[in-house]
């Protein structure tokens, strides 16, 4: 065996050892998020708009909303009003769904917010068993974006939490 | 003679796994049928039967009910007991407008055929009764049976069986229920 081959042996080697190693298991990866201070707001829309008991008020999700008119923490239901544990359970849940692309997101100041699957899944820009959950340029809609992009717009926020029956809708 | 049992032996093999393939089962749906138990003594498989079960666990068109429903369950009187409101109006509405409106019969049972009305999503719903209307709070989103929400006790994943109102009021007499 050769002096080259010997060295291309233990370059593979090493290079065959360091592709299979896993990170330290002390790494961390930081992500941005939006903020958690004003998510009630959005925390509302969303327990309309994605929470019912047959989607993502459900145990189950990943994305579990947990909201007064859904799944809830305590062992009670549909009375009361979302608790702060519900709101930051519900964050919590939000903000680990693509984390990297949120993180993107709220990074760029809510520049292109179709890039997080939330948005694009909650819009049915994407495959979504719920459809369209939030229909792009509506106050839901708008709400989070706001939410994304580090100023709430509020009035959007209280105008998406009603979900309402097209024929009371508000013209 | 060996190359004829191989080829029965490969015959055999193509046909277990046509069979494998073909004989699809789901095991999430056959388990939720048969945790619904058998049927309730004395009533007959039909509009009366299983109050308060999620209808669609057999009736979403892969069996094994044979109707297919879009939306189906039970309404109650009131919160704290079972008993069932037969002659309630059910009033839906969906997102794209369209409208439907069914009955409970003595069971306090509704049953939509998926024929009849093919709701889009998000999905309004009112009980009307007695010159009374109360909306359901929520929106329904993709369930087709109440019970899949609406099931006893109450707590933090179920609303609790659907009634007409909390407290215990007087109802008109029910006849008979057969």
């Amino acid at each position: 065996m050769t002096r080259t081959k010997v060295v291309v042996g233990v370059w593979a080697l090493s290079f065959a050892a360091s592709a299979c190693s896993s990170p330290p298991a002390d790494q961390r990866t930081l992500y941005s998020a939006p903020a958690r201070d004003v998510f009630p707001a959005v925390g509302d829309v969303l327990g309309s708009h994605c929470g019912s008991l047959d989607c993502h008020g459900h145990p189950a999700r990943n994305m579990r909303i947990y909201a007064y008119n859904g799944l809830r923490i305590a062992d009670v239901s549909g009375t009361g009003t979302t608790t702060d544990a519900e709101y930051d359970a519900s964050y919590q849940a939000v903000i680990a769904i693509d984390p990297e692309a949120l993180g993107a997101v709220v990074d760029e100041g809510g520049e292109r917010p179709e890039r997080w699957i939330v948005v694009s899944k909650g819009r049915g820009s994407e495959a979504h068993k719920g459809h369209t959950a939030m229909v792009a340029g509506e106050p839901a809609d708008l709400c989070v974006l706001s939410w994304l992009a580090g100023v709430l717009d509020e009035e959007a926020c209280i105008a998406g939490a009603e979900i309402l029956p097209p024929e009371t809708e508000p013209k | 003679m060996a190359r004829r049992a191989l080829g029965k032996l490969a015959i055999a093999c193509v046909a277990w796994s046509l069979a494998s393939v073909c004989g699809c089962q789901d095991p999430v749906r056959d388990n939720r049928v048969d945790a619904l138990g058998p049927e309730e003594p004395g009533v007959p498989v039909g509009p009366l039967h299983r109050p308060g079960q999620p209808c669609l666990a057999c009736h979403a068109g892969d069996g094994p009910g044979d109707s297919v429903f879009s939306q189906a369950g039970t309404v109650y009187k009131t919160s704290d007991r079972l008993d069932p409101l037969p002659d309630a109006i059910l009033h839906f509405i969906d997102s794209a407008h369209q409208e439907f409106m069914v009955g409970t019969n003595c069971a306090g049972n509704f049953f939509i055929d998926e024929r009849d009305y093919a709701p889009s999503y998000p999905l309004w719903v009112n009980i009307e009764f007695g010159g009374v209307t109360i909306p359901m709070s929520t929106p329904i989103f993709r369930e087709g049976s109440c019970a899949t929400c609406h099931f006893d006790p109450p707590g933090r994943t179920s609303a609790g069986h659907v009634y007409l109102v909390p407290a215990p009021v007087t109802f008109p007499p029910t006849v008979g229920c057969q």
